[in-house]
C-alpha cells in the first residue's frame, strides 16, 4: 500500500479491503449534504492565525542525541542496513 | 483526614503549610498504586525511585508553588525528559524523550511530582484504551468494562485515587469520554490555550492537552498551571483580557442551551434522564436552560474521522524503523533490504490494526484523486459545525448535553466493529472541529457505572464553564462517589 507505507501479505487483502470499504462507505453519507456545503468555504483549523515563526532554539548536543539512540557506533547512530 | 481523601487543592494547601510531608504523600499514593494497579492497569511506566528523586528538587523551589509536591500523572503521549514516551505503541516502546513538553516544564515549575505515565489507545486512536499495544486498562467502577479512551489510563488512575490529578489529551473526546466513563472531571481547553510542544502528534488541528481531576475546582487549579502562549507552539494564543477576568470563580445567571439532537433516540434513556435532571439542578442554581437546535450533528462524525485520519497519515509517516523504532533486521527477511520495503514491513509489524486502518484510509482521503471527495468535503462540514455553534452562542452562554450516548461498554464488546466504536464519539467530536472548550462532569449512575454531563462554551469561556461545573458540584455529590475497590 504505497502512500500509506504499509505492507500487507496476500492473505490479508480481503481483511484490508473490508477495513477500507466499510469506513469509506460510512464517509459517503456526507454526499447527502452536497448541496448544502457546495458554496461553504473549507476550514482547515479551528482558528486562522497569522503565521508565526518559531524561535531559534538550542538543539540537543551530539552526546545527548547519541545517548538517546538505540544503537551507536563510532559516534554515529546505527540504523537498519538499507540499500 | 486520610491523605488519599484530600482534594488536589487541599493537598497542596497542606503541603504548602508543611502540615504533611511530600514523601508521605508519595508513599501513600504509591502504596495505592501497588495495591490497585495490577488489576486496573492505568500505568504504563511508574518507578518509585524516579518519584523519590524529584523530592530533592522541591526543597529548592520554595513553598508557595501552585502544585507544591502534588503528584500528577501524565498520559504517555506527553514527553517527560529521560522517561519513556511510548504513546501506547510498540514502535515507541524503547523511546525515551530527550526533552520535556512545555506542559511538563510548567508542572515542574509549579512544584508537581511527575507521577508515572498512563496507558492510552495507540497514538490516541480509540475510545476504550483497548487499542494500547501493551494491555487494556479497566474501568475502576467495574473491571469488566472499558474506562473509555484514549486517555483511559489517566481517567482510571484519578477515579481509583491512584493519583489526585492527571493530564490527558483530547483529539475527538479523549479526555471527556474516559472522564465520563470513570466518573471524574475532564476539561478539553479552547484550541490554542495549552501548548502542544512535546505532545506526540496525532491530529494537530484538533487536539489539546487538558486536566483530569476529581472535581471542577481541582481542574481549575491544574488548568491555570498548564495554560498559556508558548513560542514553541505557533498555534498557541495569548490569554485574552476578558478571559483573565474570569479566572477566579464568579457567578451570574447563564443562559444554557440543550440541543434536542443530544437527546435523540441514539442516546440511552438513562443518560437522557440524567442530563434532564442535571438541567433541573442548573435551573435551581438560577440559570436558564432552553431547548434549541444544533444542526449538522450527524455530519460532524464522518467529517471528524476524515480529518483526523488524514492528519494522522501525515503525522505518523515519521515512524519508520529508521528515525524512530529499534533496528529489527528480521523485518525485511533478506540481508539487503531496500529502504521502502523495510519501512512498509516494519510499520506492518509494529503498528496495531487501528493505527494501520487510520493511516491507510487517511492516505486515501488525502490522495490526489479523492481529496475533493473526502478531505475537502470534511473541511466544509467543519465550517458548517463551527458556524452552527457560533449561531447558538449568539443567544446562549453554554451548551449542555451528554458526554457519551451511554455508560461504559464491556471489554472486547466493540473491538471488531470500528464504526460502532466511532459512533460513541458523536457528542464529543463537534467540539474539536470547532476548537471549543468543553468539560465532562459526573451527573448520575446507571447499574453502577457513571454518566457524564458535557458542558460546551464559546472559545475562551473555559473558566466560565469551570465555574458552572463548580456550582453543579456544590449541590450534587456524584463527583464524590468512589468506585468499590
Amino acid at each position: 500500500m504505497g502512500l500509506a507505507a504499509l505492507h500487507f501479505e496476500a492473505n490479508e487483502e480481503r481483511k484490508v479491503r473490508k477495513w477500507i470499504d466499510q469506513v469509506l462507505d460510512w464517509f459517503r453519507q456526507l454526499d447527502k449534504i452536497n448541496d448544502i456545503i457546495q458554496d461553504v468555504p473549507p476550514q482547515m483549523a479551528p482558528i486562522l492565525l497569522p503565521p508565526k515563526k518559531p524561535p531559534l532554539k538550542q538543539t540537543l548536543g551530539k552526546e545527548a542525541v547519541l545517548e538517546n539512540a538505540p544503537e551507536t557506533e563510532d559516534g554515529y547512530i546505527k540504523t537498519a542496513r538499507l540499500t | 483526614m486520610e491523605i488519599l481523601d484530600l482534594s488536589l487543592i487541599e493537598l497542596v494547601q497542606r503541603l504548602s503549610e508543611r502540615s504533611i510531608d511530600p514523601s508521605t504523600v508519595l508513599d501513600a499514593y504509591f502504596q495505592r498504586v501497588k495495591r490497585l494497579d495490577p488489576k486496573i492497569k492505568a500505568f504504563i511506566d511508574i518507578e518509585y525511585d524516579r518519584l523519590v528523586s524529584q523530592l530533592g528538587h522541591l526543597g529548592s523551589i520554595g513553598t508557595d508553588k501552585k502544585l507544591q509536591g502534588a503528584p500528577i500523572a501524565i498520559k504517555d503521549n506527553i514527553c517527560v525528559k529521560d522517561v519513556y514516551a511510548t504513546c501506547g505503541s510498540r514502535i515507541l516502546r524503547s523511546f525515551r524523550s530527550p526533552y520535556d513538553a512545555t506542559v511538563v516544564q510548567k508542572l515542574r515549575s509549579a512544584g508537581a511530582i511527575l507521577f508515572g505515565k498512563t496507558n492510552m489507545d495507540e497514538f490516541g486512536m480509540g475510545s476504550s484504551t483497548e487499542n494500547s499495544a501493551f494491555f487494556p486498562t479497566r474501568n475502576p467502577w467495574n473491571l469488566e468494562y472499558v474506562p473509555g479512551g484514549s486517555s483511559g489510563g489517566s481517567a482510571a488512575a484519578v477515579s481509583s485515587i491512584q493519583v489526585p490529578a492527571a493530564l490527558g489529551s483530547d483529539t475527538g473526546g479523549s479526555i471527556r469520554c474516559p472522564a465520563s466513563y470513570c466518573g471524574v472531571t475532564g476539561l478539553k481547553p479552547t484550541y490554542g490555550l495549552v501548548s502542544r510542544y512535546g505532545l506526540i502528534a496525532y491530529a494537530c488541528s484538533l487536539e489539546q492537552i487538558g486536566p483530569i481531576t476529581r472535581s471542577a475546582e481541582d481542574c481549575r487549579l491544574l488548568f491555570q498551571v498548564i495554560l498559556g502562549e508558548d513560542p514553541l507552539d505557533p498555534t498557541t494564543r495569548p490569554i485574552p483580557e476578558k478571559m483573565r477576568d474570569n479566572m477566579a470563580s464568579a457567578s451570574s445567571p447563564l443562559k444554557i442551551a440543550l440541543p434536542q439532537a443530544f437527546l435523540s433516540e441514539g442516546t440511552a434513556p438513562h443518560v437522557q434522564k440524567a442530563v434532564l435532571d442535571a438541567s433541573e439542578r442548573l435551573t435551581e442554581l438560577g440559570h436558564i436552560v432552553e431547548e434549541t437546535s444544533l444542526p449538522y450533528l450527524d455530519a460532524a462524525l464522518p467529517a471528524y474521522y476524515i480529518i483526523a485520519m488524514s492528519e494522522a497519515s501525515s503525522n505518523l509517516a515519521r515512524f519508520d524503523g529508521v528515525r524512530y523504532g529499534p533496528a529489527d533486521p528480521e523485518v525485511a527477511g533478506n540481508p539487503n533490504p531496500i529502504y521502502r520495503e523495510h519501512i512498509e514491513r516494519y510499520r506492518r509489524k509494529y503498528f496495531g490494526d487501528e493505527v494501520k486502518r487510520r493511516i491507510l484510509i487517511g492516505s486515501h482521503t488525502l490522495s490526489a484523486g479523492y481529496y475533493n471527495q473526502y478531505y475537502m468535503k470534511a473541511l466544509k462540514v467543519r465550517r458548517l459545525i463551527t458556524n452552527a455553534f457560533h449561531t447558538v452562542f449568539k443567544d446562549f452562554d453554554a451548551v449542555i448535553g451528554p458526554t457519551m450516548p451511554d455508560v461504559a461498554f464491556r471489554l472486547n464488546e466493540r473491538v471488531t466493529d470500528p464504526i460502532a466504536m466511532y459512533l460513541t464519539d458523536i457528542f464529543t467530536v463537534p467540539v474539536n472541529l470547532a476548537g471549543l472548550p468543553a468539560l465532562s462532569i459526573p451527573c448520575g449512575f446507571h447499574q453502577g457505572l457513571p454518566i457524564g454531563l458535557q458542558i460546551i462554551g464559546p472559545s475562551f469561556s473555559d473558566f466560565k464553564l469551570l465555574t458552572l461545573a463548580e456550582q453543579f458540584q456544590g449541590i450534587t455529590s456524584y463527583h464524590r462517589q468512589r468506585p468499590p475497590l
